[in-house]
């Protein structure tokens, strides 16, 4: 069985932070170092949520945008189109398609339906607030 | 054996450009780099003239910024600043060839001593923290005392609230990779909710956060640095920014981990003369949040399109994007409903 992608990454990262920086000047050179682990050992906390994230995303994002009634017909008919052809993208592609999808949305709801907008305003809130980056745990500077 | 950092091209290049404004051969050696500059490549050195030897500093345009900036602007209001009596380095020579430097820059002396605050530094000011805030503040308000006068107005870009906001979206819409539903919807927002200028406009240093206070422990603030994005504008704009949860080093409550908001106004308001703008500070906040996410948009895009490696640029459109991202988010519900 090999290392997990956080079991690697967080090895990188401490591995750059114990043995790397401390070998370097309190330069450009060395701050670059320690900028370098402090993004690895972010990274190593964020493979270990992103794929569920991304999914609750996804499945909110599908689950909204089918219930959308839009007295706009072209918009409507993208919306129905983006969810229609979901399942054929990549689930990356998914996740920005049904964004972009609700961005446009939003911006018809702000000028024709304010409890909509308050709708897509609160998943906006939940979901930056859910993609947010814990900041690393051992000083790096 | 770690070996000194060596620039031996730039060397020769602040030699011969040295030596030719003031008449005599000069010596330049220890030249570093500093860390986190992203507008700017800046590096010390020491010059050694007939006098003896100078502690200096180069700020040079690099091959990729966050943002685009003009160094002519940055120059004047630096020497705006310094012959106000403001706590800053004193601007020499202007240098606008495109190879001067490799490329253009400028040089100024180097203030010795203090640190600039880490983004994860916890109290960076310790138990001189009030006492910072009080100087921070205090040298905001006089910079926003200063009229704009003619020179000002001919050097540096006019911003009021609007053309600001337009500045930043259409950066953020040249930059964008993927879809970005916060700060569009932010933007709307702010767009039909411009607020009425807080008074006269005035000198802006555009960047006025914790990373750019140079300050020593025991003798406190020693400089504001990076007046890149300096601009005529309103003031209020700095005083958000400044006050961004980003910059608080985790005490959200303190104006730039140092004094309580209301006490960072008051010594803000005793120096410039001016009223806080209470109305309009929820509009201020969020655009705060949205020119964040502008320059770490335009970040993301330099990483991913490969113009520049530099870890500061990686961290710009990872750890800040997300932090402004929820920041703008959670303010936009607070201000929409």
């Amino acid at each position: 069985m090999s290392l997990t992608l956080k079991e690697t990454i967080s090895s990188l990262a401490l591995g750059q932070a114990l043995l790397v920086v401390p070998a370097m000047r309190h330069d450009y050179g060395g701050k670059s170092a320690a900028t370098i682990a402090a993004l690895l050992l972010m990274l190593a906390a964020e493979v270990e949520t992103i794929a569920d994230r991304r999914a609750n995303t996804r499945s909110w994002l599908f689950e909204f945008l089918g219930s959308v009634h839009l007295d706009d017909i072209a918009l409507q008919s993208d919306v129905e189109l983006t969810l229609a052809t979901a399942r054929r993208a990549s689930l990356d592609e998914q996740y920005w398609n049904m964004l972009s999808a609700l961005t446009l949305v939003h911006a018809w709801a702000d000028d024709h339906d304010m409890a909509l907008a308050a709708q897509c305003r609160r998943f906006l809130a939940d979901w930056a607030e859910s993609e947010k980056l814990v900041p690393p745990a051992i000083p790096l500077d | 054996m770690i070996l000194p950092e060596q620039h031996p091209e730039l060397q020769l290049l602040l030699e011969r450009y040295l030596s030719a404004r003031w008449g005599e051969q000069v010596q330049v050696s220890a030249i570093t780099r500093f860390h986190g500059g992203a507008a700017r490549e800046t590096y010390r050195f020491v010059c050694l003239r007939a006098s003896g030897p100078l502690a200096l500093v180069v700020r040079r345009d690099p091959q990729s910024s966050l943002i685009r900036t003009s160094r002519q602007a940055e120059y004047h209001i630096l020497g705006r600043a310094f012959q106000a009596g403001l706590p800053v380095p004193q601007p020499l020579f202007l240098e606008t060839e495109p190879f001067a430097f490799q490329t253009p820059g400028f040089i100024m002396t180097e203030v010795p001593g203090g640190r600039a605050a880490g983004l994860f530094d916890q109290n960076p000011y310790g138990d001189n923290r009030a006492r910072t805030g009080t100087s921070l503040y205090t040298a905001l308000g006089k910079l926003h005392a200063l009229k704009p006068d003619e020179t000002d107005r001919q050097t540096l870009p006019f911003h009021d609230a609007a053309s600001r906001l337009r500045h930043w979206k259409s950066e953020i819409q040249a930059h964008a990779l993927r879809p970005e539903p916060v700060v569009t919807a932010a933007i709307r927002w702010l767009e039909r909710n411009v607020p009425e200028p807080s008074g006269p406009a005035s000198l802006v240093h555009g960047d006025f956060r914790s990373g750019n206070f140079l300050v020593d422990e025991s003798s406190g603030l020693l400089a504001i640095l990076d007046w890149e994005m300096a601009h005529i504008g309103d003031p209020m704009e700095d005083l958000a920014w400044s006050m961004d949860p980003l910059w608080s080093h985790s005490e959200p409550e303190l104006a730039a981990a140092t004094l309580p908001r209301e006490e960072a106004i008051a010594a803000w308001e005793a120096s410039s003369g001016r009223r806080f703008a209470a109305q309009s500070w929820p509009w201020w906040q969020l655009f705060a949040g949205v020119s964040g996410l502008a320059i770490w948009i335009t970040s993301s895009f330099e990483v991913a399109n490969h113009k520049t490696v530099d870890p500061v640029m990686t961290f710009a459109g990872f750890y800040p994007y997300r932090f402004h991202n929820a920041q703008v988010a959670m303010l936009l519900e607070r201000v929409a409903g």
